[in-house]
């Protein structure tokens, strides 16, 4: 009864977030040039409807704002325990309103693709699912339609547990240690990387590289787009469920900081 | 039956601040936690709630741990000093979602609260003062369908004219929907009246837990020439003293032996709430 409420309040929320980044990303593609064009040339010679119609921002958008909106974490266990909620109600209905909202994302953005973007290049069909899946199923095949979706649908919400995860950590940490941990990530992984580029000849790393390619869905194939979708498709599903559980875990832990 | 808080302990780093604490809180009741800063009542309050964890120990409603338990959760709510709610949104907004999340939500009352205490409810949080923070939470705290209110330091930052009202609406709406509050507060002196029973916690250890009439009933000031007012209190459980030139005050807490005879020149009164706790809290004095 509470996570349906929780799960209407959230989502409530994040669709409100949701039409605000869509309405600003709409600005972007079409008033920036507008503005730039202005701004640097005094004319809007350059600046065609076709051209502005080509871009296609939102996959990225969506990404972005399901990282974002999934990080904040501590701010919404507060508000949420104020009100006599436990962790454990908010974490379930999270998890629905990440699902539906990725998914609801991805069809909104696989419908702007199909009824805006690919009449304005030409109907060249070159998303990214097609690019590697395409023929997989047949690439007028119907089942291509819902994969597509599907494909999309996972990989934003595996962006949102990511974005989580790290959302869930950083509300265990003080505010200075979590500024210190920020600065030393990114050092750690310039040096993990660096260090993998100088020694990486003399380790034995076909296993990783048979393992990406399997995650990927790679095969051998001369023809583009002949990738297994259902490889990558699987492993998501994998990752979100066990995000999800370390999410819980983590959840379980976050307390009232001192203020 | 009620809330019952077993053998509580807490540490924050290496500093003990609740050390084994067991307590019982009735149903429709008002209680007052007192203690000096520091003492560990916000940190108690916290883990009642929920928003920390204990060391040690349970919490339990009617037997129930409230550990991630909605239901009972849902049943407790904690006014707390510290502000929760998201600074951008509106006040009216704030009061349906509470009411939704708590399943209950007095309005026409919060109306009338609103007007008393001048709050435009179209403002939103970020932009209230400290004292109409307060006033938010302590609407929030009297209409809502909870039967356990926690009001921790609830007159912050609050005006006399604000102070009084708050009280009298304290006290009418017990009366028209008797439940549970406990008070924690500094201002000892103001909600003396209204508490009936009260917990003192000092280093984190509950030093007292009565009922305000039975522990005012054993609290005395014996005033009088110093020499007197000491051979007279010999014996007693003299919890502080004060003096002005050759008068004395000595404070005691506990039975007189009232079989003994007063000198006339010494005079026996009550001690109030306030220095009760003042003179039990300051380290001086006996065996409290």
């Amino acid at each position: 009864m509470k996570t349906k409420m929780i799960f209407k309040n959230k989502f409530g929320y994040y669709l409100k977030g949701l039409g605000y980044t869509y309405i600003l990303t709409f600005l972007f593609i079409f008033l920036l040039p507008i503005v730039f064009a202005l701004l640097f040339t005094g004319s809007l010679d350059g600046i065609s409807i076709h051209n502005l119609l080509k871009n296609n921002l939102l996959p990225f958008i969506s990404i972005l704002f399901l990282v974002i909106s999934s990080y904040r974490v501590y701010g919404p266990f507060k508000f949420y325990i104020q009100n006599g909620i436990s962790r454990r109600t908010v974490w379930k209905a999270t998890i629905w309103v990440t699902a539906l909202l990725s998914l609801l994302m991805s069809v909104i953005n696989y419908c702007y693709y199909y009824a805006v973007i690919l009449p304005n290049v030409g109907n060249v069909d070159n998303t990214f699912y097609n690019q590697l899946f395409g023929q997989f199923l047949g690439f007028h095949s119907f089942w291509n339609i819902p994969a597509q979706i599907l494909y999309e649908w996972l990989l934003l919400w595996s962006f949102a547990v990511l974005g989580m995860f790290f959302g869930s950590l950083s509300a265990l940490l003080k505010k200075r240690t979590r500024r210190m941990l920020w600065i030393a990530i990114p050092i750690g992984l310039v040096v993990l990387v660096r260090f993998l580029m100088q020694f990486h000849t003399g380790m034995n790393l076909d296993w990783t590289m048979n393992f990406i390619k399997f995650v990927v869905g790679y095969t051998e194939t001369t023809n583009e787009g002949e990738w297994n979708p259902f490889h990558p498709v699987g492993f998501m599903a994998i990752m979100i469920i066990l995000g999800t559980i370390i999410n819980y875990w983590i959840q379980q832990h976050i307390v009232l900081k001192n203020q | 039956m009620g809330i019952k808080v077993t053998e509580v302990a807490k540490k924050f780093g290496r500093k003990q601040i609740l050390q084994n604490i067991s307590l019982e809180i009735e149903p429709n009741r008002i209680y007052g936690l007192l203690g000096r800063n520091g003492a560990g009542k916000s940190t108690l309050l916290n883990i009642i709630t929920d928003r920390i964890f204990a060391n040690g120990g349970s919490v339990t409603i009617d037997g129930i741990p409230t550990h991630e338990h909605d239901e009972l959760l849902g049943n407790i709510y904690l006014m707390s000093e510290v502000n929760l709610y998201p600074k951008r949104a509106r006040l009216q907004d704030l009061f349906k979602s509470s009411k939704n999340m708590y399943g209950g939500f007095n309005e026409a009352y919060a109306k009338h609260l609103c007007e008393a205490f001048e709050l435009n409810p179209k403002q939103r949080f970020g932009q209230l003062s400290t004292g109409y923070r307060t006033i938010f939470k302590l609407i929030i705290a009297l209409c809502l369908p909870v039967d356990y209110v926690f009001l921790d330091e609830p007159i912050l930052g609050l005006d006399a004219n604000h102070r009084e009202l708050f009280y009298k609406e304290l006290l009418d709406t017990y009366s028209s929907h008797p439940r549970t509050f406990v008070i924690s507060t500094h201002m000892i002196e103001e909600i003396a009246n209204m508490i009936e029973h009260v917990f003192v916690i000092e280093n984190g250890k509950i030093l007292v837990d009565d009922d305000v009439d039975h522990m005012l009933s054993q609290a005395y000031v014996i005033t009088g020439p110093g020499e007197t007012v000491d051979q007279y209190t010999v014996g007693l459980n003299v919890i502080g003293t004060e003096s002005l030139g050759n008068l004395k005050g000595n404070y005691v807490f506990g039975n007189l032996n009232d079989d003994r005879e007063i000198p006339d020149t010494i005079q026996i009164s009550r001690m109030d709430l306030q220095k009760l706790f003042i003179h039990l809290t300051s380290g001086e004095g006996g065996s409290k």
